[in-house]
């Protein structure tokens, strides 16, 4: 996840600013620290293991909840030309948290939309790190990916 | 949540600012010379876990919210002639003096039950109902204690019957629902009549299959209105005024008194039930729950040998119930509420696995776990500190869950904590029955 630096430094500057003006009484207070704010996407376009693919994974909401109901645009495209899906692909994805040993609790259904894959009904319904597999057929053949999604 | 983090540290960081920057020493006399940490990761999930905010919505009970149904959903769930004795009401095992449970390890209806009796506060903000799952919404919930034979033991028509011979029931119900079936004709009604799927020839069963199918139908219509009442009422208990919610507020607005709502040892025990702990893990959002199913290697009570299977077997009757938001007597089920019963996944790794219970209130439900194993709160926490081995081979450990080896200290803060999440404020009146099942018309 890249950070927001721009972001960041304002806010920094806010928080050491305000800790300027008035710095009696600080070692009182219960400590705490800033961290860096996070870009608020989930959304993925990324290489097949093969090669073969680029594959664009854009979630609704976005970033993806957590314990909430969320859809997927799966679209394909062609490394050479990344700016336009292919029409017909067929896509599939399952997901699950490597670190529990469980996946979803519910069964998405894919919708094959003319240049993408549509998955309704998806819910990561706990925090942390979940592994997203997504599986690929198009005129190149088969291919699949694979990427972290962290729910927090 | 990651759908917040823009808006979140939008206002994290301000509100830190003001920590570091505006509070002095003398205004937060909690925090006066305290070595409390809470890194901003932590106060990020703290936030996350308040307020508790409005319940969701029910759009497959029309009288979620009105008053009238609440009120005769009171009636009913305190009303024992509701049973095969006139000795068990829902608040046998519900009782609002304890917590809305009953304080047994086994709940005990007309005879011992396999589990503890789940607290009821806030229960409209589950999304399963039951230890294992089985009912989808609170007013299908309802319905199961009235012809379970260890509960309530009566049945759905005996039920209507002695709604339709109560002129204050009878009255209650009409107003709301509309007119009963036409339950004097007893050829057409029997006094006693349900389904018993697993026992088909039960004379209940035979007295059901031999109705006509509209009148079966006309019977579960009203039946489930009953359970759409007591939902109204359940409904509304509500407990979202703890002191961790105050502490919540003042870490959001940077006021201190609020923030002196917790004990230095309770905000201990926060940062390990956010932090080391990894109790949010499960506990998560302002329910303290993922209102989903895990298994946590808890022992089998010994008064209940049998190996109980949990959602494994709660994610098959859930698809069976017939009062499923799938099912005809659900009009006006959203597609949310069809969706997560019809695309639930039923599996092996479901074995052995109990709903994550809310812990709000928790100081005030022992004993604890699915059969109440567990006496006391600084039970549990050793329970996890401890964590002994998965209990059976079917029984698919949680791999998140590892000993946590607390000290003693850590173990007591995190009891602090927990007790940091009680706030049993509910309106005096609906501790016990109202005068009628009906309300007076202005």
């Amino acid at each position: 996840m890249k950070i927001g630096t721009a972001f960041l430094a304002v806010g920094w500057i806010g928080v050491s600013g305000c800790a300027q003006l008035e710095t009696q009484g600080v070692e009182d207070e219960r400590r705490v620290e800033a961290k860096a704010p996070e870009v608020a996407s989930d959304e993925r376009m990324l290489l097949s293991e093969d090669g073969r693919y680029l594959v664009r994974w854009r979630p609704t909401p976005n970033p993806v909840p957590r314990n909430e109901p969320f859809d997927v645009e799966i679209a394909v495209f062609l490394p050479s030309d990344p700016a336009q899906p292919l029409t017909g692909c067929a896509a599939s994805m399952s997901a699950g948290m490597p670190q529990h040993g469980h996946g979803m609790n519910r069964k998405p259904i894919h919708e094959q939309q003319e240049d993408h894959v549509r998955v309704t009904g998806l819910m990561f319904h706990m925090r942390g790190v979940w592994l997203v597999s997504v599986s690929v057929r198009g005129p190149e053949g088969k291919d699949r990916l694979q990427f972290e999604v962290e729910v927090g | 949540m990651m759908i917040g983090r823009r808006v979140l540290w939008a206002w994290i960081l301000p509100v830190l600012a003001c920590q570091v920057g505006v509070k002095g020493g003398d205004e937060v006399p909690l925090a006066k010379g305290s070595t409390v940490e809470l890194t901003a990761e932590q106060q990020a999930i703290a936030l996350q876990l308040s307020p508790l905010g409005p319940g969701p919505e029910d759009p497959s009970n029309p009288v979620f919210l009105d008053p009238a149904a609440a009120r005769l959903g009171q009636s009913l769930f305190y009303d024992p002639r509701f049973s095969a004795d006139g000795k068990v009401s829902c608040a046998t095992c519900h009782d609002p003096q304890l917590g809305w449970t009953d304080g047994r390890a086994l709940a005990e209806g007309l005879r011992p039950l396999r589990r503890h009796a789940m607290g009821l506060w806030n229960v409209a903000r589950q999304r399963w109902f039951f230890w294992d799952g089985r009912a989808d919404s609170l007013w299908a919930q309802a319905l199961q204690p009235f012809e379970s034979p260890d509960e309530h033991g009566t049945n759905r028509l005996r039920v209507l019957h002695q709604i339709a011979g109560d002129d204050d029931y009878r009255r209650a119900f009409e107003e709301i629902f509309g007119e009963l079936p036409a339950l004097a004709d007893r050829a057409r009604f029997p006094l006693d009549a349900r389904p018993v799927p697993t026992d088909e020839g039960h004379p209940h069963h035979l007295a059901w299959t031999g109705m006509e199918a509209g009148d079966r139908d006309a019977v579960d219509r009203a039946f489930a209105n009953l359970g759409r009442a007591i939902a109204a009422f359940e409904r509304r208990l509500v407990s979202d005024r703890a002191p961790f919610d105050r502490f919540v507020e003042g870490l959001r607005e940077g006021r201190p008194e609020k923030l002196a709502a917790l004990s230095d040892s309770a905000v201990r025990g926060l940062a390990l039930f956010v932090g080391k702990g990894n109790c949010v893990v499960c506990h998560d959002g302002p329910m303290f729950s993922d209102l989903e199913f895990h298994s946590n290697h808890v022992r089998q009570h010994p008064a209940s040998p049998d190996s109980d299977t949990g959602r494994y077997d709660g994610a098959i009757l859930v698809r069976r119930d017939p009062f499923n938001a799938e099912g005809k007597h659900a009009e006006g089920a959203s597609s949310e509420q069809r969706n997560k019963v019809a695309r639930l996944i039923t599996r092996m790794e479901l074995w052995g696995q109990f709903k994550t219970p809310s812990l709000r209130n928790v100081a005030t439900t022992a004993p604890y776990m699915h059969q109440g194993q567990l006496a006391t709160l600084e039970e549990v926490v050793r329970h996890y500190s401890e964590l002994p081995p998965p209990l059976f081979v079917p029984d698919l450990p949680e791999r998140i869950l590892r000993p946590l080896h607390l000290a003693d200290g850590e173990v007591q803060d995190l009891v602090s904590f927990l007790h940091s999440l009680t706030d049993t404020d509910v309106a005096p009146e609906l501790r016990g029955p109202p005068s009628t099942p009906w309300m007076s018309q202005p």
